[in-house]
């Protein structure tokens, strides 16, 4: 037990808390989590709830909670979904299998968001289980020749699974982070204002990262395109114009076709 | 298709922080899955605070 990382941080928690005299205006819980948090707060907060302290189990409800609920809201929950969701995720974290996935979190970024996560998993795997109108492997990028604006071209030209195979082929081209990206932003929504934490990178680059991505697609589902079917003449130049002028457009109108219920109001 | 990553290492790429021996592997997994894609798109959003405009109502300096 002594070698268990939890086992560990649990005795800097408790050595912490023997520290913290009195308490403070905000209330007595403040003072001892404050301490805490000078050396980790996630992981203090972590085994404060795992040893069930009072003082954990307050901090969580008053500062961790309602961030899981919000959270929960965007995804879409109702707010009885929301409540049974963040008792579940509590007692994912905490209980199942001894604590197991408490023992996952290692103090890499919050606590919060580590338990956001497991309550937004439960409610995927919720809507997931009881809905059969929705596919868990959904893939929309892959579905993306079906929706673009070049429908009426590939219906004239007679090309439409020429273009869906240089398209899947072309995506399968690309690096693997470029798909990531592209299907963060094109299916799921993301901002480049989300993307950008989390690649550690700024605004402009995740921006020049899936216009670069953007293009490669486009250049690569074109070359292959051109090169797997004889197309010519007024069906080619009516072809490489869509492409070239309604590309992103297409994109965009895919994402509010295709994924309506991905982002919630902002 | 290889098991979901524990949701500790998914909450730890939201955020930048994966292990970096980790983040290939877990980036790799999140183009493939779309349920996890999914999960993750929601905390990126819950993550990120909404924009704000700067307010300009304060006097201009050396006008």
């Amino acid at each position: 037990m002594q070698t268990d990382e939890l086992a560990q941080f649990s005795a800097r928690a408790q050595q912490a808390l023997g520290f913290v005299p009195g308490h403070d205006l905000l209330g007595p819980w403040v003072q001892p989590m404050s301490a805490l948090a000078t050396l980790d707060p996630g992981v203090a907060l972590a085994c404060g709830l795992f040893h069930q302290l009072p003082e954990a189990r307050a901090y969580f409800e008053q500062q961790v909670a309602p961030r899981v609920r919000a959270a929960l809201q965007k995804a879409g929950a109702s707010a009885t979904e929301v409540d049974e969701l963040v008792q579940a995720s509590l007692t994912r974290v905490l209980v199942e299998n001894g604590g197991e996935r408490l023992r996952q979190y290692r103090g890499h970024g919050t606590f919060a968001a580590f338990v956001i996560t497991v309550a937004l998993r439960l409610f995927t795997n919720a809507r997931t289980s009881s809905s059969t109108t929705r596919e868990a492997s959904d893939d929309g990028l892959e579905r993306l020749p079906a929706a673009l604006d070049l429908e009426r071209h590939l219906a004239r030209s007679q090309h439409r699974s020429h273009f869906a195979s240089a398209f899947r082929a072309a995506l399968e081209a690309l690096a693997p982070r470029q798909r990531t990206l592209l299907k963060l932003n094109l299916v799921n929504g993301s901002s480049i204002d989300e993307l950008a934490p989390m690649y550690q990178v700024s605004r402009a680059t995740v921006a020049r990262w899936l216009a670069q991505s953007r293009d490669a697609l486009r250049v690569e589902t074109l070359r292959r395109l051109s090169g797997t079917t004889r197309m010519e003449g007024d069906d080619l130049e009516g072809l490489l114009a869509s492409l070239e002028s309604g590309f992103d457009v297409s994109l965009r109108r895919f994402i509010t076709e295709a994924t309506p219920s991905t982002r919630s109001e902002e | 298709m290889t098991p979901h990553p524990p949701e500790a290492e998914l909450a730890e790429l939201a955020q930048g922080a994966a292990v970096e021996a980790r983040q290939a592997e877990l980036e790799a997994h999140l183009e493939r899955c779309a349920a996890c894609r999914g999960v993750v798109a929601s905390l990126l959003r819950a993550l990120t605070p909404p924009k704000r405009w700067a307010l300009v109502d304060e006097p201009l300096r050396g006008c």
